[in-house]
């Protein structure tokens, strides 16, 4: 049991991304395990987007190594990344907004009664009760699945992002600022499920500018600053201030009383 | 008691709010409202016969397909300006390969599709592919294609077409039956069949025609293409958000492609049932259709910003186009108004949408306002384009008279102008009888934009009444067409005043639930 729980899901070894004389990512090395959640934090522009970007497909690493599940992979496509269990919820969260939940949940993986390409006939019973299922499953509550997304709020809408991403991503979530532009109540909402995804040992990386929020939802904090990982902290042996001189290269030392959470 | 009378108050609320999710609510209870006051306000005409709806079935086939297909492009967030043209260059081809060519009607129909294929294929190319504005591209087609059809047919009307294509328009399949019935060569089994057809030709089989059998077979054919097929979703995910569609992996730009296929092949298939009724194939067809099947597009409640829509909403858009088209004529309208008209119901179509979106009780309660109003202007068109006839015509007459007085010589349009005594005292009857219903008329048009600043039940009860006052003046005048316009000024400003109330209901239900 303690053996599953070490060992390594995603590994990458000095991963660099160069867009053309721009060094946005140089000699990222990060380890994650599985059952683990880690938080990457750092300003804009430190390379956090890119890092999640080369990782998943959208784009292909300058040079560097990743390995997910102990295997040597390369993703020319973001579809190659989700085929292997990996999903992004990004920030504008890729939802069609005229579409309903079920047809939301099933985008571009949807269930057909025969395949006839663009002409399959969809299976929209089957689609409805295993987005009810996974809705269940994840604890969110919508009472009328056949409402379109626009109709809901903010909270409700990033809620079926990561609905969708858990009921595909067993393997890796990725959360790029998941509550950003929520609500305290809606927050809440939102991380009591991804405190779930922990619970059954969904590893997860939250991207995210909420000091708060990673304190109390991660294991580890990864620091990015100006394309480089400066550092990896352990969330329960150190402090806010700790993380900030990280990010910012600038000892807080003189604000040790002070809280930045 | 007051409970009950909430609970039956409330269901009505959740009733309309599901009433009016669908977006093709709002041009649906504009067809029965104006159908229902057309067969009112026409009595010996009757309009709910179905001869009557076939025949109006029948003019929509042609306009009806084209803005079919061009809803698969609007629901994915582009447009097609090169329908009409395409829609004239494959009817003028077709004729012209069959009439100078020696092609079989067969084989001529099949290049004009194919022709069809081609203009859909580069549309969709440049747009998809190549990354270019669909509004630039297609309109640049619309001059294309036109000039095209024009270039090789020498824009010269076709002799008349072979029987052939009368089977795909004007033909009555049912027509048979009678016949045989009629001259006694039906077979037994078949008879009694034969004689409830000729029994009920006048009223009900007589304009049964390939056309509206071909139109409806079409719109039932999209719509479970739409609603059930990969395509169709990936369509409307696209209109919704083509980045995001991107992102999950769909192939955007093929999906994209397609709609611009279909929506060119329909604009041959639309050539092909105008074909069906007419009498020669000529390169001029079509012109100005695309606006038309944009508005029905529009008006169905198809969103011009995309991933919102019903291919049956067209359908009713295109009904309701023909209908108040229809309304205008009786009316005693030129025809010219109707694309007055149409351009106003396209800006009021898109208001909707608009508004639909933001989903505020007060935008909404505005939106009804300046529909009432526009239902206004409509009725008082009648009243305002007679005077306004006349009084120009007078006017010139009178003008003419000057120049000649002045000893001035007149050129030969001038002295036309100049009017015969008993022509100007008709004139000027028109217009002594027509200046007060166009005045009072004129003023409810500006009396119910004072709700939009001055918003209360009491006030937009008072605006629907004067709504209901007015039609007593164009009763006397036997204007009757103006009527059905009124009665549904009325009720959209009974309903506008009433949207507040209406909205808060329906939060307070959201809420509780």
């Amino acid at each position: 049991m303690d053996d599953n729980d070490q060992s390594i899901i995603l590994e990458s070894r000095g991963l660099t991304k160069h867009y053309g004389g721009v060094v946005a990512l140089e000699g990222a090395n990060l380890i994650l395990r599985k059952a683990e959640h880690i938080a990457i934090v750092g300003d804009n522009g430190a390379g956090k987007s890119t890092f999640v970007r080369n990782i998943t497909g959208v784009e292909q690493p300058t040079s560097g190594e990743i390995f997910f599940e102990d295997q040597k992979v390369q993703f020319a496509l973001p579809k190659e990344a989700r085929n292997m269990g990996i999903e992004t919820v990004y920030q504008n969260l890729a939802l069609a907004d005229q579409l309903d939940v079920p047809a939301n949940i099933f985008l571009g993986r949807e269930e057909t009664f025969f395949n006839l390409g663009p002409f399959s006939w969809l299976n929209k019973q089957l689609m409805r009760k295993r987005s009810e299922e996974l809705l269940n499953d994840t604890g969110i509550k919508i009472p009328d699945l056949t409402q379109p997304l626009a109709e809901m709020s903010g909270g409700q809408r990033q809620c079926v992002a990561i609905s969708r991403a858990a009921g595909w991503g067993s393997k890796l979530i990725i959360m790029d600022e998941p509550t950003a532009a929520l609500g305290v109540q809606e927050t809440n909402k939102v991380e009591n499920i991804i405190r779930s995804l922990k619970e059954k040992r969904v590893p997860v990386i939250i991207i995210s500018h909420n000091l708060r929020q990673v304190f109390d939802l991660v294991d580890r904090i990864v620091v990015f600053r100006q394309g480089r990982i400066v550092g990896e902290l352990d969330t329960d042996k150190t402090s806010g201030n700790e993380v900030i001189s990280l990010i910012t290269g600038v000892n807080q030392g003189g604000n040790e009383n002070k809280s930045y959470i | 008691m007051p409970s009950t009378l909430q609970e039956i108050s409330d269901s009505v609320v959740k009733f309309l709010i599901k009433f009016f999710r669908l977006e093709c609510s709002g041009s649906l209870l504009a067809i029965v409202i104006l159908s229902i006051s057309i067969e009112l306000v026409t009595p010996g005409k009757p309009f709910f016969h179905p001869s009557n709806i076939m025949t109006i079935l029948n003019n929509s086939a042609a306009i009806g397909v084209i803005a079919g297909g061009m809803t698969l492009v609007v629901l994915s967030a582009g447009i097609d300006l090169s329908v009409g043209s395409v829609m004239g260059m494959t009817a003028a081809l077709t004729g012209y390969l069959v009439s100078f060519w020696g092609f079989s009607p067969g084989m001529a129909i099949f290049s004009g599709f194919g022709i069809g294929a081609l203009v859909g294929m580069v549309n969709g190319s440049l747009v998809a592919y190549l990354k270019m504005p669909a509004f630039i591209v297609t309109l640049a087609g619309l001059s294309v294609w036109r000039g095209t059809g024009h270039l090789t047919t020498g824009a010269r009307a076709t002799p008349k077409l072979p029987e052939t294509f009368y089977g795909f328009g004007r033909h009555n399949p049912l027509a048979w039956l009678r016949d045989g019935f009629q001259d006694g060569s039906l077979p037994d089994v078949l008879i009694p069949l034969g004689e409830f057809v000729d029994e009920n030709w006048i009223t009900t089989f007589r304009t049964f025609q390939m056309s509206l059998i071909i139109f409806i077979a079409f719109f039932v054919f999209l719509a479970l293409i739409v609603n059930n097929t990969r395509f169709g979703r990936y369509v409307y995910a696209i209109g919704s958000n083509e980045s995001g569609a991107s992102q999950a992996g769909i192939n955007t730009k093929a999906y994209k492609l397609m709609t611009y296929l279909f929506c060119s092949l329909s604009a041959a298939l639309g050539a092909l049932l105008f074909l069906g009724r007419a009498p020669y194939a000529k390169s001029d067809y079509g012109q100005m259709w695309e606006l038309d099947a944009i508005a029905a597009v529009v008006i169905g409640g198809t969103s011009l910003f995309g991933g919102k829509g019903t291919l049956w909403g067209t359908f009713l858009g295109v009904i309701l186009l023909k209908l108040i088209n229809n309304g205008l004529t009786l009316a005693q309208l030129e025809t010219f108004w109707q694309m007055v008209v149409t351009g106003i119901i396209i800006l009021i179509a898109v208001g909707i949408d608009i508004v639909r979106r933001s989903r505020s009780a007060m935008k909404t309660q505005k939106m009804m306002t300046v529909i009432a109003m526009a239902m206004a202007f409509f009725a008082f068109l009648t009243p305002a384009s007679l005077y306004t006839h006349s009084w120009i015509v007078v006017h010139e007459h009178y003008s003419a008279e000057e120049i000649k007085l002045e000893g001035g010589k007149l050129a030969r349009e001038q002295s036309k102008r100049l009017q015969s005594v008993r022509n100007l005292e008709t004139h000027e009857e028109i217009m002594f009888l027509n200046i007060w219903p166009s005045i009072f008329l004129g003023g409810l048009v500006v009396a119910s934009l004072i709700p939009l600043w001055l918003p209360g039940l009491v006030v937009y009860t008072g605006i629907a009444s004067l709504f209901l006052f007015m039609v007593i003046p164009l009763q006397i005048l036997a204007y009757k067409f103006g009527i059905p316009f009124l009665i549904l000024g009325c009720f959209l400003m009974l309903a506008s005043g009433l949207v507040p109330k209406i909205f808060e209901r329906a939060r307070n239900i959201s809420v509780v639930n």
